[in-house]
């Protein structure tokens, strides 16, 4: 690291305060090594492979402030929501805000309270997927966070409803990161929505950070959504996963909106039989930058995962995609599908788009593919030959396009943001 | 009568190749033309200029369809008020189901026209009627539009959204060419049925055959951007008989 690059993230890390209520303070096993990590960690840059594509100056040059707990959250894309809902502002979990329907073998709390009162679990699973170590956002996430949900989910436990969860960040340079802890014991299952909301025009930088254990044939079902409405708002959400042996694990990530959106999503497929389930899709426009890195890794044998992300991106939008597939020695009879399919619409738009797949099992089947096209204008005339409006026949293909993976998405309410029907 | 379609020195081109060269057609209510012409002579441009492909460059004249500036309009506004083409080359169009795009097709087409739109049931039992016209396979209904629909398949569609559009005019785009004798019959059937005295065909086909079944009132040679000669439907067997070079000798002299 350059002597200016240091001083650079000294700067940084500097607004952050590290005061009693970290809920690193409540976990001294992990102390020595953040510290390390925030000390040796360089800040990504151009020749940083996993960051190639997605600059982080913006970030570390700005000024920050940790959010209030108390600062307003605005609209909600699910006002008609009557399950249980969770809401955190600025990550911080608030009760108030939040309708919970007490269900058998559910315990749901904020991650402060469960320091306390559920301190060995955290303690146990906390940090112990996350990458801390490699990772200068998920030290910084681990160092500075002070909230987050908390839920665990006893053995087979199977909740009557899905549980939303609504993280609003908002205020002038607010700061919001939490940190997240999701525990589904033997046989649970757990169908999530998560939406993640920058609230207004304000200028935010939201790191957000999930670990979801998935017991042993648990199922895990999750439809996250993010409407990053502002323009100078960035955003990072990790999730990490550990997935026992015949479990399940169904990921959607829909980005409806962002300006600077870095997505990561790690699975480690630690149990035989696994089902992996990674979808994913973009609509971007004007300078909207979204980045989505996901990794599987396939350690044992006999799963089968599936991933299928798809982009549009019109005027001067740019994303990138990364997906790593480890399919290890002793994965044998692993089935590994990936693709990533893209449309850009304006020669101002770009996508960067890198399947990786590492494959040091022979008996497996494994493919990806990537694709990256212009939108069908031939199609478009068909349609209007048949006497579709130039903008319907436009949505159409679009639909169409991104369709695949729409029907993917567990939750109708999350369907019906696309304006499909339930 | 009023013409239903008026061409009036028709000339059009693609990235500055001029194709069209002040090309004159007139069909009236009711009435079939068929028109033949060497490959490359501008058939398929002549039917893309009409249906509003705007790859095309028109660069003069004008076409009135009833009582409206054609050349004015869009695909989509075209297709509202009742002109179809059934494509030479059917795209594939993966994602869009053909009974969908068929139901937002028709919803607009109603709203243009302000008349009620169909209820699902009016709905479904069109598209049973006019597939069973066509005898187009009740599955191949609900696929994606084309998508892995062999050659004779997608020829057959073209004529079943045909029917179920009703348009004023079709141009049928050697819908003949690729199509079995009992897959040419059935077309060739599907059309006849739609055969009225408001409704007009523009055929456009290499074979005498496909007239063989559906008998035009007038036949044209289209060659090198322009109509060069017309004449009844017997012309259709003697050019089959002769070929082309006599006609291109006419011209030279
Ligand atoms: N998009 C295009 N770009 C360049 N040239 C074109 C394009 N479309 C048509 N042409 C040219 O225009 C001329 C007329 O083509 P057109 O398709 O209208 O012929 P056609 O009479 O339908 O022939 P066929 O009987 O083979 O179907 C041809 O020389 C063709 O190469
Ligand atoms: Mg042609």
């Amino acid at each position: 690291m350059t002597p200016v690059q240091d001083h650079k993230k000294a700067a940084f890390l500097e607004q952050f305060s590290k005061d009693e209520e970290v809920l690193l303070a409540s976990l001294p096993h992990l102390q020595a090594s953040v510290k390390d990590a925030l000390e040796e960690l360089e800040i990504p840059h151009r020749r940083t492979e996993s960051w190639k594509y997605t600059r982080v100056n913006k970030i570390i040059n700005k000024e920050w402030k940790t959010g209030s707990s108390n600062a307003p959250s605005s609209n909600s894309l699910f006002p008609n929501w009557e399950g249980s809902r969770v809401v955190l502002v600025n990550g911080f979990f608030r009760e108030d805000l939040s309708t919970l329907k007490p269900e058998d073998g559910l315990v749901l709390t904020s991650m402060k309270d469960a320091s306390k009162q559920h301190g060995e679990v955290l303690g146990q699973h906390c940090a112990s997927l996350s990458g801390q170590k490699e990772e200068l956002f998920e030290a910084h996430n681990l160092a500075f966070a002070k909230d987050g949900l908390f839920l665990h989910l006893n053995k087979n436990a199977a909740l009557k409803g899905s549980i939303l969860l609504e993280n609003h960040v908002s205020g002038q340079r607010t700061s919001a990161q939490n940190r997240n802890l999701i525990i589904l014991e033997q046989g649970a299952q757990l169908n999530m929505i998560v939406a993640h909301y920058g609230d207004q025009e304000d200028p935010i930088f939201s790191n957000d950070l999930s670990e979801v254990f998935v017991g042993e044939n648990a199922q895990f079902t999750c439809d996250l959504v993010q409407s990053y409405q502002g323009e100078e708002q960035f955003a990072i959400n990790t999730i990490w996963a550990n997935q026992a042996k015949n479990s399940r694990f169904t990921l959607s990530t829909s980005t409806l909106q962002g300006n600077w959106v870095r997505n990561n999503v790690n699975v480690r497929v630690s149990g035989e039989n696994c089902e992996t389930n990674l979808y994913g899709t973009y609509q971007l426009r004007n300078k909207q930058h979204v980045d989505n890195h996901t990794m599987i890794d396939h350690k044992v044998p006999h799963c089968e995962s599936n991933e299928h992300y798809k982009g549009i991106l019109y005027d001067q939008s740019t994303g990138v995609f990364n997906g790593k597939v480890f399919v290890r020695e002793d994965a044998q009879k692993t089935n590994a599908f990936q693709q990533n399919g893209n449309i850009v619409m304006s020669d101002n738009a770009s996508m960067n788009s890198k399947p990786e797949l590492e494959i040091y099992a022979d008996d497996v089947k494994c493919s990806h593919g990537s694709t990256t096209g212009q939108f069908d204008e031939e199609a478009v005339f068909y349609l209007m030959a048949r006497g579709i409006s130039e903008q319907n026949a436009r949505e159409l293909l679009v639909k169409a396009f991104v369709g695949e993976v729409l029907e993917k998405i567990h939750h109708p309410e999350v369907k019906a943001l696309f304006g499909e029907e339930e | 009568m009023k013409p239903l379609l008026s061409i009036n020195n028709l000339q059009a081109e693609v990235e500055g190749h001029e194709i069209l060269k002040g090309l004159n057609l007139t069909i009236n209510p009711g009435e079939v033309h068929a028109i033949m012409g060497p490959n490359g002579s501008g058939k398929s441009t002549l039917a893309s200029v009409l249906a509003g492909n705007e790859d095309y460059d028109v660069t003069g004249g004008s076409v009135d369809f009833d009582g409206i500036d054609l050349l004015d309009i869009d695909a989509s506004e075209r297709a509202k008020e009742g002109l179809f083409l059934a494509f030479q080359y059917p795209v594939e169009i993966p994602g869009v189901s053909n009974i969908n795009f068929l139901r937002a097709a028709l919803k607009e087409i109603h709203e243009h026209k302000e008349i009620d739109p169909l209820t699902a049931k009016e709905f479904l039992a069109k598209v049973k009627e006019k597939s069973a016209l066509v005898e187009l396979d009740g599955k191949l209904t609900n696929r994606s539009v084309n998508e892995g629909f062999s050659g004779g398949e997608k020829k057959r569609n073209e004529i079943f959204q045909m029917a179920m559009l009703e348009p004023k005019m079709a141009i049928l785009d050697e819908t003949d060419s690729g199509l079995d004798i009992d897959a040419l019959r059935i077309v060739a059937q599907g059309v006849n049925a739609m055969r009225s005295p408001e409704r007009s065909f523009l055929l456009i086909t290499h074979y005498q055959r496909l007239l063989d079944y559906i008998v035009p009132d007038f036949v044209h040679v289209l060659y090198k951007g322009q109509i060069v000669k017309s004449g009844p439907k017997e012309l259709a067997l003697e050019l089959e008989e002769k070929g082309y070079d006599w006609i291109k000798e006419e011209m030279a002299l």
